[in-house]
Formats: C-alpha cells, sequence, structure tokens
C-alpha cells in the first residue's frame, strides 16, 4: 500500500507543472469577477479528476498485469485507488481554495465574502467531487482510459436528463424548506455511503479481471 | 516451490492444458515457438488469469491464498508487462523498498549502474534491453525464494545476456532458491536449466533434464535405405527430407554405436524442439 502510494505520488510529481497552473486558472477566473462559484466548479472538476488519471499510467502497456504480479493485491490496489483519490483531491481543494480566497480578500473585499461561506463552498465541493471519483473510479476499471470517456459521456447525459427532470419537480424546494443546516450533514453521510459501495463494486471489478 | 497442474486455459483459439512443476534448487527453462503457451503459462502461475481448471500451488499454497507478504518471496519478469512509462529509474528505489522489506537497495541501484541505465530518463523512453535489464534487477534486488521470468533476455546483447545468466547462476547459489525461466535463445536455456518443459500449442510436448537432453538425444540423419533398415524402435519422431529422414531418438548411442555409417547430430534445445513440433511420431 505504502509502495504504491508513493509510486502514485511520484507519478503526480511528474505533472508539476499541471499543478503550478491549477491556482494560475483559480485566479484568472476568480479575479476578474469576484465570483468564487466558477472558481469551485473548476477545482471540483480537476480533483474529481485526479484519483483517475493514475488509473490510466498504471494501464498503459499493460502495466496492470506486472502490478499484480508485485506483492500488490488486487483489493489493496482498489483501497489505495480510493485513498489515495481522497486524499489528492482534499488537497488540491483545500490549497487552490485557500489561494483563490486569499486572492478574493484583496482584490474583492467589498464582497463580503466570509470564512464560513468558503469552509461551506470547500465543503460541497470537496463531496461533489468524491461522488464524480466514486462514479468514475469503476467505470474507469472497468472499461479502461478509452472506452470509459464514452460510458461517462452516455452516462453523464443520463443523469442530466434525470437532473432536469427533477428540477421541474418541487421536490428541490420541499428539501430546502427541510433545512439546509441538515444537508450539510446528510450529503457528505450520503456521499460516504456511495464511496463505500462504490470500493466493493470496483473491488469486484478487478477481482474479475485478467491481464 | 511452482506446480501446475492440468491448468486449463481456453480462448477463442487456443487452449492450454498444461502440468509442469518448478522443484526446489531447479532453474527450468520454458520453451515453445510463438504463440505456443509460454505467456499463458506465466500469466497463470502469477494469477494474472483465471484458468477453467486445474490446481495451481505456488510456494507450498494454492495460489488463491497467496497473500501480498507471500509475494514478496517472488520476482517476476514479464515479457509484455513492466513498471509505468512514467516513472525514471530513480523513482524505483523508494516504490520497492516500500514494497519489498528485504529490498536491497544497495545491490539494486548497483545493478542498474552496471546495466548502464539512466537514473533520470523515463522507462518508456528505454530500450526493450534496458527494460528487460531493469526488471531483471528488481526481480533480483529482494531476496526472492521464486523467481518467474518470462523472456528476461529479450532485447539484449551478448555481453548482457552473459551477465543476466551469471546473476542467476549467482542467485541459485543460495539454498533452496528456484527458477522458471523462458527464453527464445535456447542457449541461454541450455546453459543454466536443470530441466527444460517444452510447450506446443498449450500441451507440454517433452519434459527432459537438460544434461539427458544434450547427452542422450540426437538427430539421426539417414538416407532412404537407411531408414528402411534401421532400428526403429528408439526413434521419436521423422521428418521426410530431400536426402531421406532425420529422426529423433533418445539413444543416441545405440546408434552411434551399431550404425557408424549413419550420421548423429548432437541433440540440442532448438533441434529437438524442431523435432519434436514438426516430425512425425512415431
Amino acid at each position: 500500500m505504502k509502495g504504491l502510494l508513493i509510486r502514485d505520488l511520484k507519478l503526480m510529481k511528474r505533472q508539476i507543472a499541471f499543478f503550478i497552473l491549477l491556482p494560475v486558472v483559480g485566479a484568472v477566473l476568480v479575479a476578474p469577477t469576484g465570483e468564487m462559484s466558477m472558481g469551485f466548479g473548476y477545482i471540483t472538476a480537476i480533483s474529481g479528476l485526479l484519483g483517475v488519471t493514475t488509473i490510466n499510467y498504471d494501464s498503459y502497456d499493460n502495466g496492470f498485469a506486472y502490478l499484480f504480479a508485485l506483492p500488490i493485491s488486487r483489493r489493496g490496489y482498489v483501497k489505495e485507488k480510493y485513498i489515495f483519490a481522497t486524499i489528492s483531491s482534499v488537497a488540491v481543494i483545500m490549497a487552490v481554495g485557500i489561494f483563490m480566497w486569499i486572492l478574493m480578500a484583496a482584490v474583492h473585499p467589498e464582497n463580503g465574502y466570509t470564512f464560513v461561506e468558503f469552509l461551506g463552498n470547500m465543503e460541497d465541493s470537496y463531496v461533489v467531487a468524491l461522488t464524480a471519483m466514486a462514479f468514475m473510479l469503476p467505470v474507469f476499471l472497468k472499461f479502461g482510459a478509452e472506452k470509459s470517456r464514452f460510458v461517462i459521456l452516455i452516462i453523464a447525459g443520463i443523469l442530466m436528463g434525470v437532473m432536469a427532470g427533477v428540477s421541474q419537480m418541487d421536490v428541490l424546494h420541499d428539501i430546502e424548506l427541510f433545512g439546509g443546516g441538515w444537508m450539510r450533514v446528510i450529503t457528505p453521510v450520503l456521499c460516504l455511503v456511495w464511496l463505500a459501495v462504490s470500493y466493493l463494486i470496483s473491488v469486484r471489478i478487478m477481482e474479475k479481471k485478467e491481464f | 516451490m511452482l506446480r501446475l497442474e492440468n491448468v486449463r486455459k481456453q480462448y477463442k483459439e487456443f487452449e492450454m492444458d498444461i502440468t509442469m512443476e518448478v522443484k526446489p534448487g531447479c532453474v527450468t527453462g520454458l520453451i515453445g515457438k510463438n504463440g505456443a503457451g509460454k505467456t499463458t503459462a506465466f500469466k497463470a502461475a502469477l494469477g494474472l488469469i483465471r484458468p477453467e481448471g486445474g490446481e495451481i500451488t505456488i510456494l507450498g499454497k494454492p495460489l488463491c491464498r497467496l497473500s501480498e507478504k507471500d509475494r514478496e518471496r517472488t520476482g517476476v519478469v514479464l515479457s509484455d508487462s513492466g513498471f509505468s512509462g512514467y516513472l525514471k529509474v530513480k523513482d524505483l528505489t523508494a516504490v520497492l523498498r516500500n514494497l519489498y522489506r528485504r529490498f536491497d537497495e544497495e545491490y539494486f541501484t548497483g545493478k542498474c549502474k552496471s546495466f548502464g541505465l539512466p537514473f533520470d530518463k523515463r522507462i518508456k523512453d528505454f530500450s526493450t534491453g534496458m527494460k528487460r535489464k531493469l526488471h531483471v534487477a528488481a526481480a533480483l534486488s529482494h531476496q526472492a525464494d521464486l523467481l518467474i521470468m518470462d523472456e528476461p533476455t529479450a532485447g539484449m546483447d551478448v555481453i548482457a545476456r552473459e551477465e543476466l545468466l551469471d546473476m542467476i547462476r549467482e542467485y541459485m547459489e543460495t539454498e533452496g532458491r528456484s527458477v522458471l525461466i523462458s527464453s527464445h535463445i535456447s542457449g541461454d536455456l541450455e546453459g543454466i536449466c536443470d530441466d527444460i518443459y517444452m510447450i506446443d500449442e498449450g500441451k507440454v510436448i517433452l519434459h527432459e533434464d537438460t544434461d539427458v537432453l544434450l547427452d542422450e538425444y540426437g538427430i539421426l540423419k539417414m538416407t532412404r535405405e537407411q531408414y528402411e533398415a534401421v532400428d526403429k524402435r528408439y526413434l521419436l519422431r521423422d521428418i521426410k527430407e530431400e536426402f531421406g529422414y532425420s529422426c529423433l531418438t533418445k539413444e543416441k548411442r545405440f546408434y552411434m554405436e551399431n550404425y557408424p555409417d549413419m550420421v548423429v547430430e548432437k541433440g540440442s534445445v532448438d533441434g529437438v524442439m524442431t523435432m519434436m513440433i514438426r516430425g512425425e511420431k512415431r
């Protein structure tokens, strides 16, 4: 597990230019408008993809075969992917988020964007990133990088359709009435349950795979 | 150390059904033409594919019960897979140190240096031979009890191949260790293996001690007349040639003594394999 985590960190290190670019793009999105939502949307999307990127590296040149000939079990591999993705996404959200918050406070102090609001946005961002990641990891493990793009496009299209349908109903309004505070607790719990289910699906996928 | 018993794997146009064993203290070779099933056998032994039947025992345990800790006792070189191409050699030491408790960093870096591998270049930019050298160095760096090496000499020049074979000989100096190795260069196997399995179309067609194969097997070259008259009891395979017949025998001396006019070629892995695959069974 530790060896795999180190390996993924080393692979991430190879993309140092990408990580330097993250706060730069965040600043470009936030500074002119003073809108944090754009910046958080951006880091949510990026952080949700981090775990999946390392799977691409593993599948390159039939790399899985060698990986599982080393002292790495398939369950251990999946566990490491989830741990790595969870940690790397929170690290990116926090680092870029704090940078954007400081930038906001310096460039647009008139907006009165509070630290509590900032923390709320960070939490929302992390929950959405984890939810997306929990969806993408098993898809990437099952279909590989190439086919996964199509599978994700199709499923994302279906989900967008469902969400558009739901937004036409009064369900969201009812949830608001139920109390926004509760949602802050329930959503992360649901996200963790979804993450656990996704992990079990991924383990099953990997245990059935041949290399 | 490693035993595959009636291990069956079915693909669309290929079926493997193999029984073989690597004994403690032995270097066992696996040879066969391209597509014979060597890599499939390796993958089955490593649990990378799921056979339809049979039993695989490795390091005294059924393969399905092999833990990550047990796998530290094996060193592996695969013909079609390796470390992520985006890593560099200098990255690997930290990774291997945390994968193997008995990782010998000094040995690994020393071997990489002696092989002339660049530490600061992405592995994907290495030649085939360089990649093999890297994986061999990694496989030998953690005092494994069993080495499983599929085509470890592929892409290597003569000097590097000799160096690798010396490394395996040195590795085998410690009692109880074993190696399963395949190579398309038969000379590599003749010089290092205690026994050799030949496979063709997914089946073992010959299993023999290397000494026996080299000393007792022979290929008889005969005219048609000689062929008609010869004692055929000890002939294993025949091939009809322009000059007459080539025949494989395990009783080379019998024919040398009784048919002094007959041309008898010394057994070699390549010669025996060609006869076993192309020849007609008697």
